[in-house]
């Protein structure tokens, strides 16, 4: 392990950054940069903001400059390479998901999903959310033992409020949880173990009859909610699109509705647990709640790297050359605390000036489509949590997942402190 | 800059309606059917901070301001 003095040279850069994307490297090294990565992001910024590291030849930037200009650049394409050995079928999520794809495709699936997850139709989730907030913390404040948020309240919400809007119906959520979990570790794409295909396979053609039915379902009987929205717009020819996109639009909303939100619940958590000073401050004054939850998706967002962009032709960026193919990610996670940007980056600051914007939804043709429903949902949480007037603090040490496009723990142990 | 006007425009090729600058400046942009539209292409120079701000959190930077003497 080379921690200390010698870390600031960039072969030890490199070495920190195999061990931190791939199960190759140091196995403890890797363990502890993924438990609090922010000092190591902070040395390779330092060091080379636009990083090539020759051992796994991939660029990463950690700039939040660079990173903003990276989303931008129309060179840089998110078609994803097809190495996830799924059949054609099972990869239809990955690949039309418009998270993965490039103009003008992606501006026409976009476009499609822009046309049913309105604001308004986001708005409207808003007593929604409330109430099963109030629902979810009434059942967690009765409990005096330890509990995982998670489980009881993280997961639930977000997963209830985007079903409600889809019309999928509660009897489904089980499956859908097991799927979504199988389909994130398709995301983690440069790792250099392939994920299970296996499984990722098996779940998304689960997943693709539910929603084939589904659609039949919604045509003979259309409710008020987004997917007999989009049968409808399907069905009027109003749009460029097929009963295909239909499926990958409902997948995509459904599965990015509610797994990073769970996460970005969970890791809000966790920072105000860790940060007594902060929570009381919250307890005593719940108007800052909204300041709150932006400094949660600043400082762990869930979505800690980018997806996986390539090079389309050959061309300077960020002082490097790059050529057609070369693969480049941008550490949202490090940009958003850049402190040419954010005054005491590492601080949880319920009076950061809001100039300071973070990139916790990224930015660029991909920025998240879903992040006022996401702040709405989050918003709500936090504010029933303070309305109980009693702190919640951790019963166990956290185990962050061994990922690294994703910054995610699988439970979160907590009890009432009084 | 006074007796300026600014002129404001939206690039449709960059735009992926974040809704962003709607919510910060809902008189001047209004997402209308399927795209986002600026509402009020000509806007008087004293929002120049405003747009300048909105432009900065178009996550996709389609928005151009340009300033119009009379």
């Amino acid at each position: 392990m080379t921690v200390g003095a010698e870390a600031t040279d960039l072969d030890a850069i490199d070495e920190d950054l195999v061990a931190f994307v791939s199960p190759v490297g140091d196995a403890d090294r890797r363990r502890s940069l993924l438990e609090d990565p922010y000092g190591f992001f902070d040395r390779l910024r330092e060091q080379a903001p636009v990083h090539h590291c020759r051992p796994l030849d991939t660029t990463f930037i950690t700039s939040y400059a660079e990173t903003r200009q990276l989303w931008r650049e129309r060179r840089f394409s998110s078609v994803q390479p097809r190495r996830l050995g799924l059949t054609a079928a099972q990869r239809a999520w990955v690949e039309t998901g418009f998270a993965f794809t490039d103009p003008p495709e992606h501006t026409r699936l976009r476009r499609v999903c822009a046309a049913v997850f309105t604001p308004k139709a986001v708005e409207s989730q808003r007593a929604n959310a409330q109430r099963i907030s109030a629902e979810l913390v009434a059942q967690m404040s009765e409990r005096t033992d330890t509990f995982d948020f998670k489980q009881e309240l993280a997961h639930p919400l977000p997963q209830r409020v985007i079903s409600d809007m889809l019309g999928i119906p509660a009897v489904e959520r089980d499956n859908f949880t097991r799927w979504a979990a199988d389909l994130s570790k398709a995301l983690e794409t440069n790792a250099t173990e392939p994920p299970d295909s296996g499984t990722a396979g098996h779940s998304s053609d689960e997943m693709m009859a539910f929603f084939t039915d589904l659609i039949r379902a919604k045509r003979r009987s259309p409710g008020e909610d987004l997917v007999s929205e989009l049968v409808r717009l399907l069905d009027s020819g109003e749009l460029e699109m097929s009963e295909h996109d239909v499926i990958a639009t409902s997948i995509m909303l459904y599965t990015g509705g509610f797994t990073t939100t769970a996460n970005l619940l969970t890791n809000m958590l966790w920072l105000l647990m860790d940060r007594t000073d902060v929570y009381a401050e919250l307890l005593d004054d719940p108007s800052l709640a909204d300041v709150a939850v932006e400094e949660s998706i600043r400082m762990e967002s869930p979505a800690r790297n980018s997806i996986r962009r390539t090079a389309s032709e050959s061309f300077e960026f960020g002082g490097r050359q790059f050529a057609e193919g070369d693969v480049v990610y941008a550490i949202a996670g490090a940009a958003n605390r850049d402190p040419a940007v954010f005054d005491e980056p590492h601080r949880f600051d319920l009076h950061r000036d809001p100039a300071q914007r973070h990139v916790g939804f990224g930015g660029g043709i991909h920025v998240c489509i879903g992040s006022s429903l996401a702040r709405i949902e989050i918003q709500e949480v936090l504010r029933a949590l303070l309305a109980t007037g009693r702190p919640l603090h951790r019963t166990a040490p956290v185990a962050w997942e061994q990922t690294f496009v994703l910054r995610r723990m699988k439970e979160l142990e907590v009890a009432w402190t009084r | 800059m006074s007796g300026s006007r600014l002129h404001v425009e939206i690039d449709q090729e960059l735009c992926v309606c974040s809704q962003a600058c709607a919510a910060a400046l809902p008189e001047v942009f209004e997402p209308r059917g399927y795209d986002m539209t600026v509402i009020q292409p000509d806007a008087p120079a004293d929002l120049a901070r405003d747009l300048s701000e909105v432009q900065d959190m178009c996550p996709t930077g389609a928005i151009t301001v340009t300033t119009v003497p009379r």
